[in-house]
């Protein structure tokens, strides 16, 4: 009941909220949170669920942007058609990477995801035929149907609010199913897992391509929203930006992820006059929730809430049943 | 007549260490086999060999009939194949009740697209799953916890967990690893009592075990190996009174029985 309630306010806000913020930097401000959330969302799919420690998402962030951008730049194909290519292409890459980083354990696994990262974002770099190396890529501005000229605003925002919701939908749907179940599974102890039949290796592999496609579309909608995109996108900063979304907001229940983005993106703002600071300060906010809350700030608070039920405790059970 | 299950010639070299010498033996349906020797006998790596998590150097294993020699660990469990483990080992951070639904992946036959959709398959499985995690808590007789943690629950609690654990998979075939360890009298002779319930229940069963009174009271039959090799296999009279049993157990008879006592 408190979900459909919750749900229901989360969808009128979200979709009066750019009738009421009027501000055109604020509701730009709208619309990178939406996507960095769809950013954490991709990522929290193998941080949270998995527990497979992707270090290289930017790879599939950036993949999806330059994509994207070519396409619609280079080639004059329609915005729409150049999210599909974005996100399936970024999928490919992520089913590409998966394959020599999940034979990796831990350290070697991130270090694995880390440098393909790097190699793809070398490539884009000395590739300048094609995506403009360093100087950057410009990507035209997008018509959206039913949107008048000045508002494209209005549209990125509905665009990147409704690939949010929906994901979000899909994935608590499948979280609470027997297959989401087999996921955590993985993630709480993957040799018991693969005892009781799940297939680990091919469920984590087509993860990975859901979380790289996930993650290129919010880069494809990236970038004509800012409108130029340079080889940065694909750096290690953007995937410790996607980490620090998951682990300071909480992995695991994709609201997290959200939420993280939320402060992320509200953090990045309030401080634009002292970019330097910025990296320091969310430094310390990583430090501070990795030491403070090493589940994040808004799990616990979930898991209190979704307790399934306040019956009496275990112990007290265990006596009884010791004694009769 | 056909076995159940049948293991020809299974040999596992470690380098050097030979931990597994032509070892052959079968199993038949409705049976409990002991599987016991000293420590380092290879007991262990007969499960993982039978398992499929470690690879067999040669000799072949088969299940119905059905090859699964070298097969990975979720296909065995496919085959209908069982373990648990050592260690009590659950899902920490899950209910008991989650445990098992988590573990009843082979039990839930709808696909992503059932489940994105909700389809009717999906909600019509979703009720036969849980009629089947409420018989795993019934008959692990967790059900008074299970929507408790499994961290934080008594160690007996979470040795019946693992077996539920293993139970998800709907197997024809459990394997055990020391399921009593660990456990005081009263619980062993829950475990037993629990044992033969699975049993009457049409699962076959295999315990490697050091509690020789959970072995002789529960078991048909036993396979007793030492240094790899397989010494003796019979009833529990038969093999409290091989001598060859007796010799690996407590040495020679002028030895000192207590130092080779495993």
């Amino acid at each position: 009941m408190i979900r459909i309630f919750l749900t229901a306010v989360a969808v009128v806000v979200a979709i009066g909220a750019p009738f009421v913020v009027t501000d055109l930097y604020f509701q730009q401000v709208m619309v990178i949170f939406g996507i960095y959330a769809i950013f954490a969302v991709a990522l929290d799919i193998l941080f949270g669920f998995l527990g497979v420690h992707s270090f290289g998402h930017a790879a599939f962030f950036g993949g999806g942007a330059y994509v994207c951008g070519i396409l619609m730049e280079t080639y004059g194909v329609s915005f729409g058609l150049s999210l599909v290519a974005a996100t399936v292409l970024s999928a490919l890459l992520g089913l590409l990477v998966a394959i020599p980083a999940l034979r990796m354990r831990g350290i070697y696994f991130a270090i694995t995801t880390l440098f393909c990262a790097e190699v793809v974002r070398l490539i884009v770099t000395n590739v300048p035929s094609v995506t403009r190396g360093t100087m950057g890529l410009t990507t035209p501005l997008p018509s959206f149907p039913g949107v008048p000229y000045g508002y494209e605003n209005l549209g990125f925002y509905y665009l990147t609010f409704a690939v949010l919701a929906l994901s979000c939908f899909l994935l608590e749907r499948f979280r609470r199913s027997p297959l989401g179940r087999s996921f955590i599974a993985i993630r709480e102890n993957e040799q018991l897992a693969a005892s009781v039949g799940v297939p680990v290796f091919r469920i984590k592999f087509y993860a990975f391509g859901v979380s790289g496609g996930l993650a290129g579309l919010a880069g494809a909608i990236y970038a004509p929203f800012i409108g130029i995109i340079s080889p940065d996108l694909l750096s290690p900063t953007y995937s410790a930006m996607g980490m620090l979304m998951v682990v300071v907001g909480g992995f695991g229940t994709i609201y997290g992820a959200i939420f993280g983005a939320f402060m992320f993106s509200v953090v990045t703002e309030i401080f634009r006059a002292a970019a330097e600071l910025r990296m320091i300060i969310f430094s310390a906010l990583l430090i501070a929730a990795i030491i403070f809350m090493p589940r994040g700030v808004l799990t616990p608070l979930i898991d209190y809430l979704r307790r399934p039920s306040r019956r009496e405790p275990a112990v007290l059970d265990v006596n009884r049943k010791d004694e009769a | 007549m056909t076995h159940l299950f049948q293991a020809f010639d299974i040999t596992k070299k470690f380098a050097g260490l030979v931990a597994l010498d032509q070892v052959s033996f079968h199993l038949d349906e409705g049976e409990i086999l002991g599987l016991i020797g000293p420590n380092g006998a290879g007991k262990s790596t007969c499960f993982n060999v039978i398992t499929g998590t470690l690879k067999p150097t040669s000799g072949r294993i088969e299940l119905r009939e059905q090859d699964i020699t070298g097969m990975p660990p979720y296909l065995t469990a496919h085959m209908g194949l069982a373990r648990t483990f050592q260690h009590t080992t659950v899902f920490q951070h899950l209910t008991v009740r989650e445990n098992i639904e988590a573990a009843c992946w082979l039990r839930s036959k709808v696909g992503l697209g059932c489940t994105l959709l909700r389809t009717s398959s999906y909600r019509s499985s979703e009720i036969s799953l849980k009629t089947s995690v409420d018989d795993i808590l019934s008959m692990i007789d967790l059900r008074h916890v299970q929507d408790s943690r499994a961290k934080g629950l008594p160690y007996g609690y979470l040795r019946r967990l693992g077996i539920g654990i293993a139970l998800g998979t709907n197997p024809a075939l459990l394997l055990m690893d020391e399921p009593a360890a660990g456990l005081n009298p009263t619980e062993s002779a829950e475990f037993s009592k629990l044992a033969r319930r699975l049993r009457d229940f049409g699962i076959t069963i295999v315990i490697v075990e050091h509690d020789m009174k959970v072995i002789m009271g529960l078991c048909d039959r036993i396979v007793v190996l030492n240094y790899g090799k397989k010494i003796a296999e019979g009833s529990p009279g038969v093999i409290r009174r091989d001598p060859q049993v007796i010799e690996s157990y407590l040495g020679k008879s002028h030895d000192e029985a207590e130092t080779a006592r495993a």
